[in-house]
């Protein structure tokens, strides 16, 4: 499957893939969040492409005044223009889909059967070839394999595969096949907007290289969830001393006894107690109860069809082994049918997901797409004062053993080690 | 010059244009640009440089089609009727057709080896030769003959090559072509079905209301989920079914919406001193159009676009957040609407039904003056202090 185009694409894009780095989709280039400026003329000298009528001295388009401000009525501003439009027409018209009869892969997709609403569709390749079959479709008992309509359109798109439209002649004697183009694919495959979102999504993460799957409902483990709590004050630790271990039956009827009145005099109680350390007198303070967005009873779930996690997606290192969980799980919304998941639904489908930290909303705007990662975290729970005094108590034993370590050479340590600060 | 129609294909309610000559009209005469969205088969590992199909966003397809520039294509019946028309004898054709293809490409496969070939063995022949020379001193007569001989036997080589070429099988390419242009059948299909006024109208209503009631924007219950697909079977359930269960006031205010950006493209477009404009969808600075003074591929954008209905509260919020994004990417924060027209007051206490609405959108669509009501406004933050 990967040709040699791939691998000069690979230099082209100078790491701007994501496949071997291990950037998030959605970090783009700052210049990219400014303007996308397409070179298509670097592109060209890049990827190697031969194509008649533009020698290679006519399309080097001068560097400077790469972009301008607004166009003048000048000549030579309206030929930088025109070279570019024709070097960018010129790259598409002459960038044929298709493989060479070594690769040859056929697929089949049925005319007949779209009539079974409800069902989906799947397309047949009797003989897969390639590496692309490896991560794709679901493999039959005859060697066959079943795509989804978004990964035929892909290969189908990308010129891997060759796609035939079967089905029964008017009399219903025999059966015809109607080898297709792109247009018709396009037609045949996609039934709703939704699937055109799909498919969109689907071909963008496979060109970086993801292993992408659908998400089906049953792969679903329940999230880690800590239960509500309240910080760790000094008044519940004594209480847990005091009545809950111990004597737990008793601790209780204590402490209805004599909790409340003694509940009233714990505020003074606790910063007689507090003097302590600085440590005690800290926690002390802890006043409000903190947690993840799904720790809190009162959340409500909401009907999440709109929203629901559609792709699991794999670096394709990570998808050796069978049963991994997937590196991310993408949710695909469009801003011209929906608006953003509110809050109580982020909630429903952190409920549902693996992790919270690998969600992955895909923003379609009209061919534009943008992936956005809610993600929720327990600040409270971290003790930051606490990993405040160690990280300064390491820094300061570090610096110390350099010191006595390096001897005569501790000048040059503790300058090191003050430039980190 | 008489301009031709764009034909744009409607699959998965989106807009579609397959025709690489097409993209060049819709760019270079009508300055609509679209997002080129296929993957591009000589580098398809990448997202930045896409070939065919170009996506057209509602906006530009309706600018498109009110200004009598474009029709719509119901390509899943075209599809559909095209597979139905074709027989065993087209299948045939096309087969033998695919073999001279072959045929010819195997042949200038095996002539770019061929010669590639003999300019490698004759480069090394030379440099044998000039090192033979440089040790020997000889001049170079023999030399001369044999290069010319050298070029009959190329000559006479690859006319044998030709001779017997099908062997070689795997030079065979084959190629999926983009577009169903030029298939006779095809052409002739769209030709007949689809290019009534009729059609079109009902092609542009069920278009229209696909867009402003599905299941995810609230203007309809969601369990009336069966709408989304209607389209996609027969144009006239597409008409019929799927407006009931409709929340008019939402249904209204995303028509008011959908109609004051598509006034902005026309308006844009219709003023001498503005007609250089360009417009993409304005994702990447979160709303609705990126305006450009010129063809994107040489040009900065200058105007971030939001659109407002005339009696909406706009958040305070979003104006300084505009205005402080928009200045810090040197562009401007642009609000735009549309003044109310007398007859849509009107309208709006008769329509009863989302039908009624969206065919009074469609009529308000076609309605030429409808550009002079478009109001803009630029926010621009002050720096100050």
């Amino acid at each position: 499957m990967i040709d040699e185009d791939d691998l000069l694409l690979e230099e082209f894009t100078q790491g701007k893939s994501s496949i071997p780095s291990e950037k998030n989709p959605g970090e783009e280039d700052e210049d990219q969040l400014d303007d996308e400026i397409q070179d298509w003329g670097s592109f060209l000298k890049a990827s190697n492409i031969q194509i008649s009528g533009l020698t290679p001295q006519s399309h080097i388009v001068p560097k400077r005044g790469d972009k301008g401000f607004e166009p003048t009525a000048n000549n030579y501003d309206n030929l930088l223009l025109q070279n570019k439009r024709d070097i960018m027409y010129a790259t598409i018209g002459n960038s044929s889909r298709g493989h060479h009869h070594k690769n040859h892969v056929e697929a089949f997709w049925s005319a007949d059967a779209s009539s079974n609403e409800g069902e989906e569709q799947y397309a047949v390749v009797p003989k897969p070839k390639g590496s692309a079959f490896n991560s794709m479709g679901i493999p039959s008992s005859q060697r066959h394999i079943f795509l989804n309509f978004e990964e035929i359109l892909y290969l189908v798109e990308r010129g891997s595969v060759d796609c035939y439209l079967i089905g029964n002649t008017k009399d219903a004697s025999e059966q015809k096949a109607l080898p297709m183009n792109l247009q018709m694919c396009y037609s045949a495959f996609l039934k709703s907007s939704e699937d055109y979102d799909m498919f969109y999504v689907y071909s963008y993460l496979k060109r970086y290289g993801y292993v992408v799957r659908r998400a089906t409902e049953d792969i679903k483990r329940p999230p880690t969830v800590n239960n509500k709590k309240r910080g760790p004050g000094l008044s519940t630790t004594f209480w847990n001393i005091m009545f809950k271990k111990p004597l737990l039956t008793v601790g209780s009827i204590f402490y209805k006894l004599l909790g409340a009145p003694l509940l009233a005099v714990l505020p003074k109680l606790r910063v007689l107690l507090s003097r302590y350390s600085w440590s005690t007198l800290y926690e002390s303070l802890y006043a409000t109860s903190y947690g993840t967005v799904l720790d809190y009873e009162n959340f409500k779930a909401v009907d999440t069809s709109k929203f629901k996690i559609v792709y699991n997606l794999w670096k394709p290192n990570n998808h050796q082994k069978a049963n991994t969980p997937p590196d991310f799980q993408v949710i695909i919304v469009n801003t011209n049918l929906t608006s953003l998941p509110t809050v109580d639904e982020i909630k429903s489908i952190f409920k549902k997901c693996y992790d919270h930290d690998r969600i992955l909303i895909a923003i379609l705007d009209n061919g534009m797409l943008n992936f956005i990662k809610p993600t929720s975290s327990n600040v409270g729970g971290k003790n930051a004062y606490l990993e405040g005094i160690k990280k300064q108590l390491k820094r300061k034993r570090n610096n110390n053993k350099s010191n006595s370590n390096r001897g005569g050479r501790s000048n040059k340590g503790s300058r090191g080690g003050k430039g980190r600060k | 010059m008489v301009k031709r129609k764009i034909p744009i294909t409607i699959v998965g309610n989106r807009a579609l244009v397959f025709d690489l000559p097409d993209i060049k009209i819709l760019r270079e005469e009508y300055h609509v640009l679209g997002v080129l969205s296929g993957t591009l088969p000589v580098a398809p590992q990448q997202s930045i440089f896409l070939s065919v199909p170009l996506q057209l966003s509602i906006e530009e397809v309706l600018y498109l089609v009110a200004m009598g520039r474009a029709y719509l294509i119901h390509e899943k019946q075209v599809t559909h009727q095209f597979f139905e028309t074709w027989t065993d004898e087209d299948t045939e054709k096309y087969l033998n057709k695919l073999w001279e293809g072959h045929k010819k490409d195997i042949k200038q496969k095996q002539r770019e080896i061929f010669e590639k070939r003999h300019f490698f063995l004759q480069k090394t022949k030379k440099k044998q030769q000039r090192n033979k020379q440089k040790t020997e001193g000889l001049q170079s007569d023999i030399g001369k003959e044999e290069g010319i001989s050298n070029h009959d036997l190329l000559a006479e080589e690859s006319q044998k090559e030709i001779e017997v070429d099908s062997s070689n099988i795997n030079l065979i390419f084959y190629k999926t072509e983009d577009s169903s242009r030029g298939l006779s059948n095809y052409d002739w299909l769209v030709e007949i079905i689809q290019h009534s006024d009729g059609f079109q109208r009902r092609m542009l209503f069920g278009y229209i209301k696909n867009h402003l009631i599905n299941k995810y924007n609230g203007v309809v219950d969601v369990s009336h989920l069966e709408i989304d697909n209607l389209i996609y079977d027969t144009i006239d359930n597409a008409v019929a079914v799927g407006t009931a269960g409709v929340d008019l006031e939402k249904l209204r205010h995303r028509c008011d919406r959908l109609i004051s950006s598509v006034r902005f493209i026309q308006s844009i477009h219709s003023r001498a001193e503005t007609s250089q404009y360009y417009v993409l969808p304005g994702l990447k600075f979160g709303s609705k159009f990126v305006v450009y003074p010129g063809d994107p591929l040489r040009y900065h954008s200058h105007h971030i676009v939001n659109f407002f209905n005339w009696d909406e509260e706009i958040d305070l919020m979003r104006f300084v957040n505009g205005g402080r994004l928009a200045v810090g990417v040197k562009k401007l924060w642009v609000v735009s609407g549309i003044k109310p027209k007398e007859k849509i007051k009107d309208a709006e206490s008769s329509s009863n039904s989302a039908t009624e609405e969206i065919d009074g959108f469609i009529n308000a669509l076609f309605d030429g003056n409808g550009d002079k009501e478009v109001v803009n406004f630029s926010v621009e933050w002050a720096g100050f202090g």
